[in-house]
């Protein structure tokens, strides 16, 4: 009978252990994240900015990265649509409430 | 031994005379054996009416050692985005969100698409010419022959960042995998890729603007003309590349027989002189007889094979 107790809090021990080893790699990983989104935004800003009126590289160099773009795209779309609160997108980066 | 093409690039203001230059190298290097392609990049389809035919795309025999064409820059234009439209259909699931047709029957006029299409257009015909000695470009007025030679350093300074921005957002790429995805492979960036293989290539046609290209500027002796042949070898320099000859077009019987810049970098230049002719030069026996009875050999515009 102990020995089933024993076996099943070594259990609850790696369960736990393995939430807070997800939980501590998510933090540590999210301003990474965060900052990588920043950057494909930006490179989907500098590639093809010519979908949302920014200046663009030599239209060919656009045209030839645009088959290889379809996330980018997507994300400068959202951006887009977005770019009205960048405030608001900022605080939650930063997690201020 | 596959012989080495040369090619040898007609610039100038426009009406000064570059087709019927272009035209007489050709006829003269053909006549001494030599396999020449000649190519007009210029709109203005003057080399139509110097042969006497409608010429395209395809290139038309007019002696057997010389084949001439027309590039069309707007044929050229379209071909380029339906085929780029095409990869975007095949490789995107998402076309709804905004109609990309209509993108794409804007972009024909978009600014710099024109210099695009010569340079793809040049890129191909040079990878057709393989085998040929001579490959002859008559040029079109000197702002899109600028473009065109300005195209590969200007794509090069954008594709360069963009290369430095897509392997810092690899990087962070890699970091969220190694942590979150116990370092789980990430796919291949496509993106990447393929900025890799668009600065090959305009690394490649650099080096060989730079090392390869023979120029030579063609103009009629009078200020308008002199002026535009100085600023094509102040544009030219800029770019790392220089003049290798030039042609003074005599227009009237009363201009002087030669001309002097006072600027050394033209002074020095090889130069030849195309004496007036009463008669317009048009039409292949025309242009051999006014070489034969003024001994004009343009051939000289290549540099001699040493071997």
């Amino acid at each position: 009978m102990s020995l089933v107790w024993l076996d099943r809090i070594r259990k609850e021990l790696i369960s736990l252990w393995d939430t807070a080893d997800q939980v501590a790699r998510g933090k540590a990983v999210e301003r990474v994240e965060d900052e990588l989104e920043e950057l494909e935004y930006i490179f989907a800003l500098l590639s093809q900015g010519a979908f949302v009126g920014m200046p663009s590289p030599p239209v060919q160099i656009s045209l030839d990265l645009l088959p290889a773009m379809e996330t980018d795209l997507i994300l400068l779309m959202e951006r887009v649509e977005t770019a009205n609160e960048p405030l608001s997108r900022l605080f939650s980066v930063f997690d201020i409430s | 031994m596959t012989p080495t093409l040369q090619t040898l690039f007609f610039l100038g203001k426009g009406g000064t005379g570059k087709s019927t230059s272009a035209v007489l190298t050709a006829l003269d290097l053909a006549a001494r054996g030599k396999s020449v392609v000649l190519a007009s990049f210029d709109d203005a389809h003057n080399l139509s009416d110097i042969f006497k035919q409608n010429l395209n795309h395809k290139p038309v025999r007019v002696r057997p050692d010389l084949e001439v064409l027309q590039v069309d820059r707007g044929r050229e234009i379209k071909a380029y985005l339906s085929k780029t439209s095409q990869k975007v259909k095949q490789s995107y699931a998402y076309l709804t969100a905004f109609n990309l047709g209509n993108y794409f029957d804007v972009l024909k006029y978009s600014p710099g698409m024109e210099a695009h299409a010569l340079v793809s257009a040049f890129s191909e015909l040079k990878d057709r010419c393989a085998g040929k000695d001579v490959l002859i470009v008559d040029m079109p007025p000197t702002a899109l022959s600028m473009h065109f030679f300005n195209l590969p350093a200007l794509s090069l300074l954008w594709v360069q960042q963009l290369e430095k921005l897509r392997e810092e957002i690899n990087k962070r790429k890699k970091i969220v995998s190694r942590i979150k995805f116990a370092g789980k492979q990430i796919q291949r960036d496509k993106v990447l890729a393929r900025i890799r293989e668009i600065k090959t290539g305009h690394t490649v046609l650099q080096a060989f603007f730079r090392k390869q290209a023979l120029c030579v500027a063609v103009h009629n002796g009078d200020a308008l003309s002199s002026a535009e042949t100085i600023r094509i070898v102040d544009e030219l320099g800029g770019l790392g590349m220089a003049l290798t000859g030039a042609v003074y077009s005599r227009r009237s019987p009363d201009q002087p027989e030669e001309t002097r810049w006072n600027d050394a970098r033209l002074d020095r230049l090889p130069s030849w002189v195309l004496p007036y002719s009463p008669v317009p030069l048009v039409g292949i026996q025309t242009l051999d007889r006014y070489a034969q009875t003024h001994g004009i050999a343009l051939s000289g515009l290549i540099p001699q094979d040493p071997s």
